[in-house]
């Protein structure tokens, strides 16, 4: 995603939130793009330009899609009939195709092995998971109320909780004494604080699979966050939009599974995120869905909804792929399997080089350890480091600091959007620059 | 769980749906006309759909398979497609949009493809343009009577107040300077900061577009109070004779003192192709910071690349487009006539105008009283008896009652004869109301005042303007 880095200077005439910096677009997260942008590697015509290794896309299963595509182009076009299409450019209901929203729940039960039953009536669309946490946040918190999330989190959720929305963040801290796992105390500690800043907490927002860990949240952890959400009397919104990137299928526990367990009971306070841009590796179809087991906040959504829908054209072509439940198993099996590979060549080649990970089992990234290397444990030190590896080592990866990580040294590594062959070019640079690094320090 | 752990947007009534509007549409949805299946069903008259030129269309992307990566000539570009999120869009989309905005303006101005920001439909748009633009509690001027969902596009999440610069039967529904002085000032006395003025033009539900000097008293009075201008220009594929239409584009040429950074427009492809389900929304501004951050916001509302892609081919094809434009044209004005003569038959007329996909009928004459209640009494009945799902005039907050939006273009010819038939007979069935209204005339002498061409004017099957001596309130008052 390129992006522009322009400074907005203070226009007599706009809103306070358009000349706010809350979009967060001035963060160093998009610094990186910036970089690649301007030198994007290329195998054979730039071949010593910047690797993007900071965008989290799925490119390893596209084959599967596009053979699918290729045997099933009838049902996926309109057909020869004027109705057909007609019918699909008018349709704009905002409850979404029937045979879509079937569709989707059908997946999302897939990907979670038949673990949890998902109901298409309470499938929201929404054009991509961005416009879902917004959307979400909207409805269940006031401006200057709080979601509470554990860091470190995916940068975008600055944008996309608070922008428009006026509600903040309060961070729960995690830290990698345990793995970064949230803990009971942890989520204590984080309400207490707001208490104390006089910030209603609302609810509580989690990446399950975690986003930029790469790791499922565990079903205790899980157990626990309800437990709490339900004392305190707030809102759990669960972003599962890596489910379908679990390495192992049965590694990972949905809230919806925790749910189903319980019979349901505390259910209303939960809500879950879904979107086919990782797990497919969809991002421009923009297809994203809200699933709440509240029926006021169903209905709601559905009609904020309006403000981003997503393409009848798009419901039309997923709705046939996704009802195909042969294709469907398939993928999501091979997909699962190659991104598990992936992550294995990464982890061991960075260990080959000196680095050590998360142990991850998800995503399309692995959590990066390079606080060995830094010359004082300071964001600053992190900050040094990042820069030379975008200018120098010429990779695009993700500072911890940019997703609130409390200790300095961590980065996120995407593996999923390359080849291998361009996976061997960028970890054989960073071996050489660990190295290098080793005989200065 | 209870109500109060959903926030105050949630909670309110600001998704509007609570408005008389929508029991029209709950009429239809429990009895939905059919031709076959339901003959008797309520037809629906209250959906502005532009559905007569699919053929058009369907054509052109039977002959060319590969814009769409769905088709064996088209899947090489699948993942391309697929994998592309820039909020900037396809190039080639914004280009292909750009051209198609110029050429539905008879390619009299040149649109910038850099200015051109996606948005989830023109719903999202003036969403994100009222996020841009005002402050919570804020307001828009918005003259009446104006599309209903406004009042939830721009307020719902954004805070933002609407305040209406009532036009009236009088001026033809005209936006007139003393009216938009009137508002500024009602505003101010009321304390509420006017931050910039919404008009959509060609205008929903009027069916009418503003003329040059219109046009340039607005661009004027925003200069001299120093707020924006929005421009809801979703209808400009609309009109009739598409030389006559005048864009707010081709206005600020005109006017060499306006600050361009307070100029902005709404398009999309719903009305003018017929393309509702696509969501494909622009946001154009001529002021780049606007430009910025609506290109941020659009984050939450992009336009799917696999349409992006259809389209960007589609509105590249010039030739497709000039014939589609004005052959749309034809077919729709030539449906408007079919309704508008048909209803002057039985004395029923309507706000003269060349654009739109709906007309503005005067059933005044048919009200008890000159009131709302009344307005909603017959509403009913027209829902109830003649089933048809027309839109009440209160619930585009017009100022007089009596007015209905009638939507033409969402329906066959066939579907067009039975509503006409069904009004036809309608009025005929109540005709003691005609007949009154005329013996008053007899009886009173009144029909001596009117010159025999005026009275043939009556008589005779066409098109009622307002300046109609039955439309006029003059005349009634005297009966």
């Amino acid at each position: 995603m390129a992006i522009e880095i322009v400074q907005v200077q203070p226009s007599v005439g706009l809103s306070k939130m358009a000349v706010s910096q809350t979009h967060g677009e001035g963060s160093p997260y998009f610094a990186g793009w910036k970089a690649y942008d301007e030198n994007p590697y290329h195998e054979t015509n730039n071949p010593s330009g910047v690797i993007q290794m900071g965008l989290a896309e799925n490119q390893v299963s596209f084959d599967m899609l596009e053979e699918y595509l290729e045997t099933n182009l009838e049902s996926t076009n309109w057909g020869q009939k004027v109705s057909g299409f007609r019918e699909n450019a008018l349709f704009q209901d905002y409850h979404g195709l029937l045979s879509f929203r079937k569709a989707m729940a059908s997946f999302m039960e897939q990907v979670r092995g038949g673990k949890a039953k998902f109901n298409p009536d309470r499938v929201v669309l929404t054009a991509g998971a961005t416009a879902a946490n917004e959307l979400l946040t909207f409805i269940l918190a006031d401006p200057g109320d709080a979601l509470l999330v554990p860091t470190p989190y995916y940068p975008g959720f600055d944008r996309d909780l608070r922008w428009r929305t006026g509600v903040q963040i309060v961070p729960i801290h995690c830290d990698s004494s345990n793995g970064f796992q949230i803990t009971p105390e942890a989520l204590e500690a984080a309400y207490d604080h707001a208490t104390k800043m006089n910030i209603k907490v609302r609810g509580v927002l989690i990446t399950n699979p975690s986003n930029p860990l790469g790791a499922t949240v565990q079903r205790k952890v899980l157990e626990e966050i309800l437990e709490f959400a339900t004392r305190k009397n707030i809102h759990l919104v669960s972003d599962e939009i890596y489910s379908g990137s679990a390495f192992c299928a049965d590694e990972f526990v949905s809230i919806a599974e925790v749910l189903e367990s319980r019979n349901y009971k505390d259910s209303e306070r939960c809500h879950i995120v879904y979107s086919l841009s990782k797990d497919l590796g969809l991002p421009g179809f923009r297809v994203g869905t809200v699933y709440s087991y509240n029926d006021q906040v169903v209905t709601t959504a559905r009609r904020m909804s309006s403000f981003t829908l997503i393409s009848s054209q798009t419901q039309f072509l997923l709705a046939a792929m996704l009802s195909d439940t042969d294709f469907t198993q398939k993928y999501i099996k091979i997909n699962r399997e190659r991104l598990k590979k992936r992550y294995e060549m990464i982890v061991n080649g960075l260990k080959k080089a000196g680095i050590e990970c998360l142990k991850g089992n998800a995503g399309l990234f692995c959590w990066m350890n390079l606080s060995p290397y830094l010359e004082e444990p300071t964001i600053k030190s992190e900050l040094a480091i990042w820069n030379t590896i975008m200018h120098e080592v010429r990779l695009n990866i993700s500072p911890g600091s940019s997703c609130h990580c409390s200790e300095p040294g961590w980065f996120r590594v995407c593996f999923a959007n390359m080849s291998e062959e361009t996976l061997e070019v960028a970890l054989s640079r960073i071996h050489a620059f660990i190295k290098e690094r080793k005989q200065v320090l | 769980m209870d109500h109060n752990l959903l926030s105050k947007i949630a909670t309110n009534n600001g998704h509007g749906e609570n408005s008389p509007y929508f029991d029209g549409w709950k009429a239809f949805d429990a009895n939905p006309f059919h031709p076959q299946h339901n003959p008797d069903g309520v037809i629906q008259m209250g959906l502005a759909e532009n559905q007569l030129s699919f053929d058009l269309i369907q054509k052109w992307i039977e002959s060319n398979p590969s814009a769409s990566i769905c088709t064996p000539q088209g899947a090489f570009a699948f993942k391309e497609t697929a994998i592309f999120q820039d909020y900037h869009g396809l190039p080639e989309f914004r280009t292909a949009v750009a051209n198609f905005m110029n050429r539905v303006r008879g390619n009299r101005v040149k649109f910038d493809p850099d200015r051109i920001v996606m948005s989830g439909g023109a719903t999202g748009a003036h969403e994100t343009l009222a996020f841009c633009l005002a402050n919570p509690g804020e307001a828009f001027l918005v003259p009446t009577p104006y599309y209903p969902a406004f009042d939830r596009d721009l307020r719902w999440r954004t805070g933002v107040e609407l305040f209406p610069v009532v036009c009236e039967s009088a001026d033809n529904f005209k936006v007139t300077r003393e009216a938009l002085e009137t508002a500024y000032k009602k505003a101010k006395l009321a304390n509420v900061k006017v931050k910039g003025m919404l008009i959509t033009n060609p205008s929903n539900p009027l069916g009418t577009f503003l003329d040059r000097d219109t046009l340039k008293d607005i661009v004027n009075f925003v200069n001299d109070k120093s707020i924006h201008l929005v421009c809801d220009e979703i209808y400009a594929g609309t009109v009739t004779n598409g030389d006559e239409f005048v864009s707010i584009a081709e206005v600020i040429e005109e006017v060499p003192k306006c600050n361009l950074d307070l100029i902005h427009l709404v398009y999309s492809l719903s009305k003018d192709m017929g393309f509702p389900g696509f969501r494909v929304g622009v946001v154009y501004s001529y002021n780049d910071n606007v430009v910025n951050i609506a290109r941020k916001m659009s984050s939450f509302g992009l336009v799917s690349t696999q349409t992006q892609h259809l389209l960007a081919s589609m509105l590249s094809d010039d030739k497709f487009v000039e014939n589609f434009i004005s052959e749309s044209r034809i077919r729709l004005a030539h449906r408007h006539d079919m309704f508008t003569r048909g209803l002057a038959q039985v004395g029923i007329g309507s706000l003269e105008s060349k654009a739109g996909l709906f007309f503005w009928m005067d059933l005044r004459r048919f009200l008890k009283e000159p009131t709302f209640e009344s307005e909603m009494t017959f509403w009913r009945v027209i829902i109830n008896e003649i089933k048809l799902n027309v839109s009440p005039g209160q619930s585009f907050h017009c100022s007089e009652p009596g007015w209905f939006r009638v939507c033409f273009a969402n329906m066959d010819d066939e579907t067009t004869l039975v509503a006409l038939w069904r009004i036809k007979t309608f009025v005929r069935k109540n005709r003691n109301l005609e007949i009154k209204t005329r013996k008053q005339y007899w009886q009173n002498g009144q029909h001596l005042r009117l010159s025999s061409r005026r009275l043939d004017d009556i008589l005779t099957p066409h098109r009622m303007s307002p300046h109609s001596p039955l439309a006029s309130p003059m005349v009634r008052a005297q009966n």
